[in-house]
């Protein structure tokens, strides 16, 4: 039943990517989806881009390694919709609709005049696109190859195969389309795995009560790691989400911008119940390990399988695995075609030219860049959620600030924007380099760090030099 | 204004990593605050849903400097520890509600614009 699930998902997606095939004849077609998005494909596009296998995969396999403390990184999804469209939403819209933009490096030198900053923030965009595509893949081996019951390396390159069709074929518009079913698929498997999670642990006061007579961290608000690290993880996935790409670009989507009334209500409503599966599948692992129901996992980014071969029926061990592989997916779709427009518009303009058909060469970079994520994919064997971390970092760093205030404050300037994402970027790197060398040891996330530091140059610098001509 | 406050809330985030997890806290809600602000928020909404936020976050500390102080350890609100119970449901479930009716009332100038 779960390998008959998987196809039939699979069969729709190429159905769709073909669908969509003569759908896409210029840029903004194939990068934006025409720009005629409505409210509810929004919606479901946008929560099944930040869902990733991050949420469905990492995350339970981090509550398994820090207990509660852990659910700080998503918890602030519950209003980061609405924040995102008070500071986003407009500027976004605007610059999209009024004056033609269809990635963050467009917008950086139509309201900056700026090459050099938009050159910087593609290489960041580019850095964090290869990185996230990387934790998908890595998911979605784990993910496929306990669904089909074959090799890691066999699962990434299936699941890439199906992922470049579509994409290649559909361009974003069935990025949007795929979004909307898988987003379906996730919102029904997060909440029967909840539910079924809570039921096997024997009920929440069971699932406590177990934890706190072994490991009452675990459970407590700031599992076993403290309130600082919480709270810094709280802060970067909170703030950060307003820098993250594959977030930014559903703004500059939609059809009006009467779209938004209901979004974050929508938004919020639909990435909490994905939510669920943190909490819910995380709480459940770990309280039956300690009540002997369940071995100690090898590693902690099985937590989600060892649930889902344990304790599940078959229907429900099908429609998890598909909604998993569906957050999965739904992630990297959205990357890879943001990846693929900055190698198609971005990185040749800054280096002084630009191609002809931009649609037939934003198939060939999504296909490269599939091909560079899976070579990156086998080099890496980091807990994915720490990867994770580590792209989503890198992004927030790089662009909050350049998009935040950039598009909203009247102090910015080409300066500020252009010191702050090399300040963002470089931070990111050398803490990231620190950290895999062991010399920084800290719980906080070096993203923690590079993000203060790149808000902070971006106020110093452009208090202290001259603001930009608001005519940009 | 919301520049300024970034930039006092900045310090704070990074005096309390190093010295204080109230600092941290307080850092962190000054942000989500004057970010909100600076995107046309309305202030007093703004206001008390930060209040609101600070609330939460400063009990929950308190709880983890003086354990037992505030529930005892097996007393469960809905199946969960009061402290774990506190923290879903002032920072997870009440801003689903509250901050998209607070994005409405800045939707609606945006039409009248």
């Amino acid at each position: 039943m779960t390998l008959a699930g998987a196809l039939l998902y699979l069969l729709a997606l190429v159905a769709i990517g073909l669908l969509c095939l003569r759908h896409n004849r210029t840029a903004a077609d194939f990068f934006l989806a025409g720009k005629r998005v409505g409210l509810v494909p929004l919606t479901f596009t946008t929560m099944a881009s930040i869902m990733s296998g991050f949420v469905f995969v990492g995350g339970p396999g981090l509550f398994y390694e820090v207990g509660m403390g852990s659910f700080w990184i998503i918890i602030s999804s519950s209003f980061t919709g609405a924040l995102m469209c008070w500071v986003l939403a407009k500027p976004l819209h605007e610059l999209a609709h009024k004056h033609g933009c269809l990635t963050i490096p467009e917008l950086i030198v139509t309201r900056f005049d700026c090459r050099i900053s938009s050159s910087l923030a593609t290489t960041a965009i580019l850095l964090g696109v290869l990185g996230y595509l990387a934790v998908q893949l890595q998911a979605l081996g784990v993910i496929l190859s306990s669904l089909l019951s074959i090799s890691v390396t066999s699962a990434v390159l299936i699941g890439v195969g199906f992922l470049a069709f579509y994409s290649i074929a559909g361009g974003m518009l069935a990025t949007v389309y795929t979004d909307m079913l898988q987003g379906v698929i996730m919102l029904w498997a997060a909440t029967l795995l909840f539910l079924f999670a809570l039921e096997s642990a024997g009920g929440m006061s069971a699932i406590s009560l177990s934890l706190m007579k072994h490991q009452p961290e675990a459970v407590l608000p700031w599992g076993t790691v403290g309130p600082v690290a919480c709270l810094s993880w709280f802060f970067v996935f909170s703030v950060g989400s307003l820098g993250q790409p594959h977030v930014v670009n559903r703004f500059m989507m939609a059809r009006d911008l009467r779209v938004f009334r209901y979004f974050p209500l929508i938004l919020a409503v639909s990435m909490s119940v994905c939510g669920l599966i943190w909490l819910g599948v995380g709480l459940s692992v770990k309280s039956l390990v300690f009540q002997g129901l369940l071995s100690p996992l090898e590693h902690p980014d099985q937590a989600i399988t060892a649930f889902i071969d344990h304790f599940t029926p078959g229907w429900l061990a099908a429609l998890a695995y598909v909604g998993i592989v569906a957050a999965i997916m739904s992630t990297a779709d959205s990357f890879v075609n943001i990846g693929a427009a900055a190698l198609t518009r971005d990185l040749p303009r800054a280096l002084g030219f630009s191609f002809r058909n931009e649609v037939l060469w934003g198939r060939v970079w999504v296909m490269a860049l599939f091909a560079a994520a899976v070579l990156f994919v086998f080099q890496v064997k980091t807990l994915v959620a720490y990867l994770g971390i580590f792209s989503f970092g890198t992004l927030a760093a790089c662009l909050v600030p350049v998009l935040v205030l950039g598009l909203n404050w009247e102090r910015a300037n080409r300066v500020s924007v252009m010191l702050s994402i090399v300040t963002g970027l470089v931070s990111s790197i050398l803490l990231e380099v620190l950290d895999r060398a062991g010399v920084y040891t800290s719980d906080i996330p070096p993203a923690f760090f590079s993000l203060c530091a790149s808000l902070l140059v971006f106020l110093i610098v452009a208090w202290s030099t001259q603001r930009s001509s608001p005519g940009h | 204004m919301p520049a300024f406050l970034i930039l006092v809330s900045l310090v704070l985030i990074l005096a309390g990593c190093l010295f204080n997890p109230f600092l941290l806290a307080l850092g962190i809600v000054l942000l989500i605050v004057a970010l909100a602000s600076l995107g046309g928020a309305p202030r007093s909404f703004l206001l008390l849903f930060g209040a609101w936020l600070l609330a939460v976050l400063f009990i929950l500390l308190l709880d983890w400097m003086v354990p037992g102080a505030l529930w005892r350890e097996n007393d469960l609100v809905f199946g969960l520890p009061g402290s774990t119970f506190l923290m879903l449901f002032g920072v997870w479930v009440v801003p689903i509600f509250i901050l998209p009716l607070g994005f409405l009332l800045t939707f609606h100038r945006w039409l009248r614009k």
